[in-house]
């Protein structure tokens, strides 16, 4: 979805870029907080003088094909007496439905195999994890920061670091503080070639119950 | 402590935002998302987004993230060294712990232990 060629409002704006109030159009400079560097955000600014009209036809989604996804395996659950408790993989690991992405400058495509993100990497003494590696191109994505989200909400978690590749054709992510595997709300994906599942999760004991089959979506921003 | 935030959605604006969704003009109403602490002193924070965006549940759990980090900020703790987890939703209020960050190179299961057995007081370590 886009915004359209008509008079532009700044409600439509903050429509389909997000923002808080009191708003002002300065919050939506081309790459600040609300605006994405994406061909589709081409005609609007990254500085200086910004117009409602530079809005026309631009769209806050990428015009890559900057996500991934597949379906989250099964889990087992074990819970005590506390609020929450660890869950991870038991059997069944889930696929891709989509496993290809697209650099942000639209310049290639790539397939991404495999998913890795679990304790061991992201608690490694220098804080990357590795969390993607890619069949056969070695690319810089271009991306920065990803995103995960789920149909269920227990994992609709994000999480910011360094995307990029290396010349292994594996993408990594960095730049996480030393908390290690609680870069957001304890969501880690593991993996297996075509396949991923969510290793460790925090679940509510009474209403958030793992299981099968959610979707799972990761975004590269 | 159990710091809670009540999270609201309203309409902002009716039928204010015009967008193209196949090749179709449409209009939707603008919504706005508050979070208000409950029980602690950090400002309230709100984002704005169209009603039924594509986008609508990522966008604004990176408005959340970003909420968090800010009401870090204004607990003067340093959001390298801590941060907000969330432990429990009940009906529009989400309860969060404070956790110091662990050290990578102390040993996980100890601190998940650790972790589990909290007392709901205080800053946490994992």
């Amino acid at each position: 979805m886009a915004i359209g060629s008509g008079t532009l409002s700044l409600s439509t704006i903050a429509g389909e870029y997000g923002g808080s109030v009191p708003h002002n159009i300065s919050e939506y400079y081309r790459g600040g907080g609300n605006v994405p560097v994406s061909s589709n955000t081409s005609t609007i600014p990254s500085s200086g003088t910004i117009d409602l009209q530079d809005f026309q036809n631009t769209s806050n989604t990428a015009p890559t094909d900057a996500e991934f996804a597949g379906t989250v395996g099964s889990f087992y659950y074990s819970q005590g007496k506390s609020t929450f408790s660890n869950a991870g993989i038991g059997s069944g690991l889930g696929s891709f439905t989509d496993n290809s992405i697209t650099t942000k400058d639209g310049s290639s495509t790539v397939t991404v195999n495999n998913m890795r993100w679990n304790p061991e990497t992201i608690l490694s003494n220098d804080n990357t994890a590795k969390v993607l590696t890619s069949a056969g191109t070695n690319t810089t994505l271009g991306y920065s920061t990803w995103v995960v989200s789920n149909s269920a909400s227990q994992f609709n978690q994000s999480s910011s670091g360094s995307v990029f590749a290396d010349g292994n054709s594996s993408f990594y992510l960095s730049g996480f503080p030393s908390a290690g595997h609680v870069p957001a709300q304890n969501i880690e994906v593991g993996a297996g070639s075509g396949n991923f599942t969510v290793l460790t999760s925090t679940h509510n004991t009474t209403a958030q119950r793992a299981d099968n089959g959610f979707d799972l979506k990761i975004t590269l921003n | 402590m159990i710091y809670k935030v009540k999270k609201t959605t309203q309409v902002y604006e009716i039928k204010t935002c015009e967008y193209i969704e196949n090749d179709i003009i449409k209009l939707e109403d603008l919504m706005i998302t508050f979070w208000s602490p409950q029980n602690f002193k950090g400002k309230e924070k709100n984002y704005l987004l169209r009603k039924n965006h594509d986008d609508w549940s990522i966008m604004h759990t990176k408005k959340q993230i970003k909420n968090e980090h800010e009401w870090l900020d204004e607990l003067n703790l340093d959001k390298d060294k801590f941060c907000f987890f969330q432990t429990t939703i009940v009906d529009d209020i989400t309860h969060y712990k404070i956790i110091e960050k662990i050290n990578p190179n102390n040993n996980k299961e100890a601190q998940w232990e650790t972790h589990t057995l909290d007392k709901d007081t205080g800053v946490y370590r994992l």
